[in-house]
């Protein structure tokens, strides 16, 4: 396809019976002269190669122009029955979402919304507030000042820690049968100290 | 009539999402730091468990809760951090406990989140009975301090960390 963009834009318009006066004498004269013009202002009379001209044009310049879219606009105007079906079928559709039942629709769409927002509140609250399920391993004791020698559980609670002047015990309680309450561990002093 | 409840369903609808969006954008809430005051005894042919104290009659069949039968809630307080400061509550028996929780929690914002907690508890006079105590912990998962003398008993101190 060797014709500028403006050339296909004027045969399409003598096509179409859109050109008067001299311009419509120039592009008839470059139709006679010109093979390829001619075929294209004859097929220009065929809905099917008007639909293929346009995706021609439209692969050939994919977005750099507006040719797909004068094409189409064109075309669009040419098959003015078929557009006025189609928009009213758009019509009638619309009609009928805001027929009778139009509340109704409404109340569901607000009630997915309320849905949705209460939805997003309790999972975030939940994040907020969930307990881990872990429960630790079997208790063991280690008596003293220091580091506890004890096998911390993977989860659960672990004692890093501990410093005191009395002596110190670390119970460790395993997870109950009730997953409810978690793995614990108890850091036992002895209080000998006078104050009670 | 109509009219209005479908204004109604609306309001409620933007409410609703309103609501949603904005405890999404504030996210996790700073964590607290719930400590339970217990006091444990042992008196023969009485046992008993403070309803309060929900988890405990589990724990009893455990050392060293097994040394004791009857347990009652004396005190229960919620201490609110600022971030890198320490809280504190007076004891019962006059002693102060102090709470911090460390900067750098693991698993930060997620559910599993684990917090690093630092606990001292000073006496009114002389030693400290608990110079440190460096604790990791999850949310709700409790942990306890106990062996202070009390009334012929002793007292638990059940820490539980509230995100």
């Amino acid at each position: 396809m060797s014709l500028s963009r403006e050339t296909m834009l004027e045969l399409m318009a003598l096509a179409d019976g859109e050109l008067e006066g001299t311009a419509k004498e120039r592009v008839e004269r470059l139709a006679a002269e010109n093979e390829e013009a001619r075929r294209v202002v004859e097929s220009m009379r065929g809905p099917a190669l008007r639909a293929w001209l346009g995706a021609a044009l439209s692969a050939r310049a994919p977005a750099s122009d507006g040719i797909a879219d004068a094409v189409m606009a064109k075309l669009g105007r040419a098959a003015g029955p078929a557009r006025h079906a189609a928009a009213r079928a758009r019509a009638g559709r619309r009609d009928r979402w805001l027929g009778p039942r139009f509340g109704s629709r409404v109340a569901v769409v607000s009630a997915l919304a309320v849905a949705a927002g209460v939805a997003l509140f309790v999972v975030t609250d939940r994040m907020a507030h969930v307990a881990p399920g872990a429960m630790g391993p079997a208790a063991s004791l280690a008596p003293g000042v220091g580091k506890p020698e004890v096998a911390s559980p993977a989860l659960g609670v672990e004692v890093e820690e501990v410093d005191s002047a009395s002596h110190v015990s670390i119970f460790e309680i395993p997870a109950m049968a009730n997953a409810s309450a978690p793995s614990s561990v108890v850091v036992w002093i002895d209080d000998d100290s006078e104050e009670k | 009539m109509k009219r209005r409840a479908l204004l109604g369903v609306l309001a409620g609808g933007v409410v609703g999402s309103i609501v949603g969006v904005e405890a999404w954008a504030a996210g996790p809430r700073e964590p607290r730091v719930e400590v339970s005051v217990i006091h444990a005894t042992k008196t023969p042919g009485s046992a008993s468990v403070d309803p309060q104290l929900r988890d405990l009659p589990q724990l009893t069949r455990q050392e060293p809760f097994v040394r004791y039968n009857v347990f009652r809630l004396l005190d229960r307080q919620t201490l609110t951090f600022d971030k890198g400061k320490t809280a504190s509550c007076a004891l019962v028996d006059g002693r102060t406990l102090q709470v911090t929780l460390v900067d750098g929690s693991d698993n930060k914002g997620k559910k599993d989140e684990r917090y690093h907690l630092r606990a001292e508890i000073a006496g009114v006079t002389k030693k400290e009975f608990l110079k440190l105590l460096e604790v990791t912990a999850g949310a709700d998962e409790p942990f306890f301090v106990g062996g202070q003398s009390y009334k012929t008993g002793t007292l638990f101190l059940e820490l539980v960390i509230r995100a």
